[in-house]
């Protein structure tokens, strides 16, 4: 894989971090903002408290002063200035009728607020935002304002909001290690099977240890060593076929050689001929033996053969065979019959051409002289049926399981096939979803291969 | 020397068997396991030329049949198989030779005379009679200095007396050793090898045991005085 494309794949723990990263964040800062108003509210709401207190006590004094001296304004005045504390009221008490007050000296002369107006409320003065309280004595003879900047307020919970965002800013630096630590370390096991896989050799297909990892990774390293498995199973096949097939070589190789030998060394014209009749015999047998090998080769790599499937009449391809193996079946003095009625398969029409020469062949091979071949091919009402049936040695029944094996040959026989025919029968068969069956045959002698293949209408008849 | 071959492999049986034949060698041939078995048991072989892959019986179990019975006729396995787990099973099953196929035909002579050399126990390549030299591996018999031309059968017996020295050898086990089942033969067909071997080779070389054989009789020591004279 070229390094580009690893370069621009997302990273699974490249974005949790940053989410939950971000997500603290998120969360923290609405936390901080949620904290910073509930503490401003919390804050007015003491301050007007301790406002409209202030001003109940203030409002007393001030009738009290009233009821005592009369309208003495200026003592009052005093008075209201000494209050003590950090507290920056100012304020004012009006008579109804709006012709005298006290006040505080900083106070402005004209009523903060409107007379009919109570309770707190927002005022400015000298452009300033004030916090400002209303209320009137008993008797309604008496209004007390008093305010109070807004500026005063401030500074408690803000100083609360800068004290709560350092904390947080803290918080959120280890949190974010603790989660880029924990994020880390879950992923250590991912990366952990990674070198695991990346570090095996390629022929190297034991199973990758799935026992300690966690349940997100299993599934995947299972599914990886499931693969690995079949990977092993077809090796070990391809591994089999290949040392079969090169043991199934050396002995015609064997003979070709010492043949040869026996050629350049013949003592008489007769000895040199037959020994090169053989050679030519032995090199025959190499060249058909790799010729199966090869058909047995493609028929193992190709998987999507069914793509090339059309319609076949098998009846045209078993006359075509027969017509073909006639020398063959003449030189061995067999009689090599066919019947055959039109009957197509769905199949490769090359492939069938294979299964029909390597059966033919074998039923040839394995007969006696002077014995029948027969082969037959019926169109049923849902299936089509092949039979190739001789009146040789046949094999025994515990045996016919066997005889689809690669490189197995009928114990005792004299003849030297490649040992492959049938396996190659049988692949085909397969790749058709064709039905195979070994019985006896007529007679209750020879051998008698039966194959089933799905039916279809003839073309032109069907839809699909 | 008379060897048995155990193939089943009708091209390479014949004509491993027609190559030994035109070294000098007397092959019998069998196709099968359970007939190599019988015919390892009652002849005596040279050497036993075995094929592992054999219907009816392996080679392996074959070899172990012979050696559990005592017979240490000398074995060479040919076999396709060249694994070396193959090998040493075979060599500890008692085979004294691994061949794989295919093989060379002289190399399968020479691997043969080395087979039967250590089983006659003797090192040398080449055996020294007094003033007699006879090299089997280029079957080539030197007398005093000179060359001496001898037929394959001449040959074959003059190397049967040779490795048995001092060993009276009947008539039937000298024809043995010259010809394979196969070969037709004559009733007098060793007496006239011999009689042949003598004017050859001379007359004093091999005795005649009366009612019993022929042998060479093994030189006293390497007294130079007796071996010249």
């Amino acid at each position: 894989m070229p390094p580009a494309e690893i370069k621009s794949r997302w990273s699974l723990r490249g974005r949790l971090l940053a989410l939950l990263i971000l997500l603290m964040c998120l969360l923290m800062a609405a936390g901080a903002a949620a904290t910073y108003f509930e503490a401003r509210a919390t804050s007015q709401r003491m301050y007007d408290e301790s406002m409209r207190q202030t001003g109940e006590l203030l409002l007393q004094l001030a009738q009290h002063e009233l009821e005592e001296h009369g309208p003495t304004l200026g003592e009052a005045l005093l008075r209201a200035e000494t209050l003590p504390g950090p507290f920056a009221f100012r304020y004012q008490v009006w008579t109804e009728d709006l012709r005298s007050s006290y006040r505080t000296a900083n106070a402005p002369r004209t009523p903060m607020m409107p007379l009919n107006y109570t309770g707190f409320g927002w005022t400015v003065i000298d452009g300033q935002s004030w916090r400002s309280y209303s209320l009137w004595n008993q008797d309604h003879s008496l209004q007390l304002q008093i305010a109070e900047p807004l500026e005063s307020h401030r500074g408690l919970p803000g100083e609360f909001f800068w004290r709560l965002v350092s904390t947080l800013a803290v918080l959120l630096a280890a949190g974010g290690a603790l989660i880029w630590w924990i994020i880390a370390h879950s992923f250590r096991t991912v990366r952990t099977s990674a070198q695991l896989v990346a570090a095996r050799s390629a022929s190297d297909l034991r199973p990758i240890d799935a026992q300690h990892v966690p349940q997100e990774v299993a599934p995947l390293l299972e599914a990886l060593n499931r693969l690995l498995e079949r990977m092993r199973e077809a090796l070990d096949l391809e591994r089999h076929f290949t040392a079969d097939a090169a043991h199934e070589l050396r002995t015609p190789l064997a003979a070709i050689r010492a043949n040869a030998q026996v050629m350049q060394g013949a003592r008489s014209p007769e000895e040199f001929a037959s020994a090169s009749g053989d050679l030519l015999t032995s090199v025959d047998r190499s060249g058909r033996l790799i010729e199966q090998l090869l058909a047995m080769a493609r028929l193992d790599s190709g998987t999507d053969n069914k793509g090339r499937f059309t319609q076949v009449d098998l009846a045209t391809l078993v006359c075509a065979q027969v017509e073909e193996q006639q020398p063959f079946a003449a030189r061995r003095q067999i009689q090599l019959a066919s019947s055959a009625a039109t009957a197509v398969v769905q199949g490769d029409r090359d492939l069938l051409g294979i299964l029909l020469r390597n059966l033919i062949d074998n039923a040839i091979r394995y007969s006696p002289p002077h014995t029948r071949v027969s082969v037959e091919c019926l169109q049923h009402q849902r299936f089509v049926e092949l039979r190739v049936s001789d009146a040789g040695v046949g094999v025994a029944p515990t045996e016919r399981a066997r005889i689809f094996e690669r490189f197995y040959r009928v114990s005792g026989s004299q003849d030297y096939g490649s040992g492959l025919g049938l396996s190659i029968v049988q692949r085909v068969a397969e790749l058709h979803g064709a039905h195979l069956e070994v019985g006896s045959g007529p007679e209750d002698r020879g051998l008698c291969i039966t194959l089933r293949f799905p039916g279809v209408a003839p073309a032109g008849l069907s839809a699909d | 020397m008379r060897v048995l071959l155990v193939e089943d492999d009708a091209q390479l049986g014949k004509a491993v068997q027609t190559g030994l034949q035109q070294q000098g060698h007397a092959v019998d041939w069998v196709r099968d396991g359970v007939a190599g078995e019988s015919a390892a048991l009652s002849g005596e072989y040279g050497a036993i030329l075995l094929d592992l892959g054999l219907p009816r019986q392996g080679g392996m179990s074959l070899l172990q049949k012979l050696r559990a019975a005592g017979n240490q006729q000398p074995v060479l396995i040919i076999t396709s198989r060249d694994e070396v787990p193959e090998r040493i099973l075979g060599l500890d099953a008692g085979a004294d030779d691994f061949l794989v196929k295919p093989f060379d035909l002289q190399e399968l002579g020479a691997r043969l005379r080395a087979a039967s050399r250590r089983a006659v126990g003797r090192a040398q390549t080449v055996i020294s009679h007094g003033t007699l030299v006879v090299d089997p591996a280029a079957r080539h018999v030197v007398k005093s200095g000179v060359d001496v031309q001898l037929t394959a059968r001449e040959f074959a017996l003059l190397l049967q007396l040779l490795e048995n020295r001092g060993r009276v050898q009947s008539r039937t086990q000298l024809q043995d050793a010259l010809y394979s089942w196969s070969n037709d033969i004559e009733s007098n067909a060793v007496e006239v090898h011999v009689h042949h071997l003598r004017r050859k080779l001379g007359r004093e070389l091999i005795r005649t045991v009366h009612g019993q054989g022929y042998t060479i009789d093994e030189l006293e020591s390497f007294d130079p005085a007796h071996a010249t004279g």
